[in-house]
């Protein structure tokens, strides 16, 4: 992982935040609780929470995948946002639709080790 | 999954179908940040893929370059910017290979090249899975298929595990002794 993700998304506490890896990813924070599985109460409370780490690790880890491979946030929000070519579901569908985080994270994984269409 | 009629029928005709030795030289790529594991098979074992189930050690190559670069890059627009890749040339030595890219086992199975390069997101990695899991329980080495990144690409799915000796050889220096 870069560092400069790292400091994006990690309170003083040394955990991730959510609230700081809902805004890499352009979401909004109670959204973010659906994907993880969370009430966005409590989520909100508590945004180090220890029962989200899991689950925010595996997205701060596929978007550091990202960084290799796009040329920067924006890029990378933009292509989120868009059909991919020849399948035509958007990433960001597969991450709020159902089982989410685990379809999300296969299409990254697959992606940034060289999986073939 | 595959209704049992039909797997019955895909393992009859893949048993009829005699292994076919393969001698190439092949063609991967990989993003700059994963280039030390260019020729790794745990991403595609920790992720699964159209032609293998996770768990399973599979090297895909291209047999054209142009495919191994639409490969790797099918997820994103023509015009996306990119950061830099690597590449490497496989010289691959198999014992036995299944060609699902070849008309006559694709005519044996009963299946088109539709049925083998749909979008995962129509269900398309349904029968090419089904029959790479055949093909590896067969104990075959290796299978020639169809891309579904580049119209008319070919490419080899390498089972690491079940090759009795060195699959590839990676191409890097060739030491040249003159006389």
């Amino acid at each position: 992982m870069t560092t400069a993700t790292i400091e994006r998304v990690h309170s003083q506490s040394g955990r991730i935040d959510a609230k700081l890896v809902a805004e890499l990813y352009d979401l909004k924070l109670a959204k973010l609780a659906e994907i993880l599985g969370e009430s966005p109460e409590t989520l909100r409370k508590d945004v180090d929470r220890d029962e989200a780490q899991p689950g925010l690790a595996k997205l701060v880890h596929a978007w550091n995948e990202l960084e290799g491979i796009l040329a920067n946030d924006d890029h990378i929000r933009r292509w989120l946002h868009h059909p991919l070519p020849k399948d035509g579901r958007r990433p960001l569908d597969l991450l709020l639709g159902k089982d989410g985080l685990k379809q999300f994270t296969r299409l990254i994984g697959r992606i940034a080790t060289g999986g073939f269409a | 999954m595959i209704e049992d009629l039909k797997a019955t029928h895909f393992a009859a005709a893949l048993q009829k179908a005699p292994p076919l030795p393969f001698q190439a030289t092949v063609t991967r790529f990989a993003w700059e940040i994963h280039r030390a594991s260019i020729t790794s098979t745990v991403g595609a074992a920790r992720w699964g893929g159209r032609w293998h189930m996770e768990g399973v050690r599979a090297l895909y190559a291209s047999l054209e370059r142009e495919t191994g670069l639409a490969e790797l890059t099918h997820k994103f627009a023509p015009d996306e910017p990119l950061k830099p890749a690597s590449m490497v040339s496989l010289i691959v030595s198999l014992d036995g290979v299944a060609d699902f890219a070849g008309t006559p086992l694709q005519n044996a199975l009963g299946v088109g090249l539709r049925d083998l390069i749909a979008s995962e997101a129509d269900g398309g990695y349904r029968i090419p899975q089904h029959l790479g899991a055949l093909a590896y329980g067969h104990g075959l080495d290796g299978i020639l298929v169809p891309s579904a990144a580049r119209d008319g690409g070919h490419n080899l799915v390498i089972f690491v595990a079940n090759a009795q000796r060195t699959p590839f050889v990676v191409v890097r220096n060739f030491h040249h002794r003159s006389h």
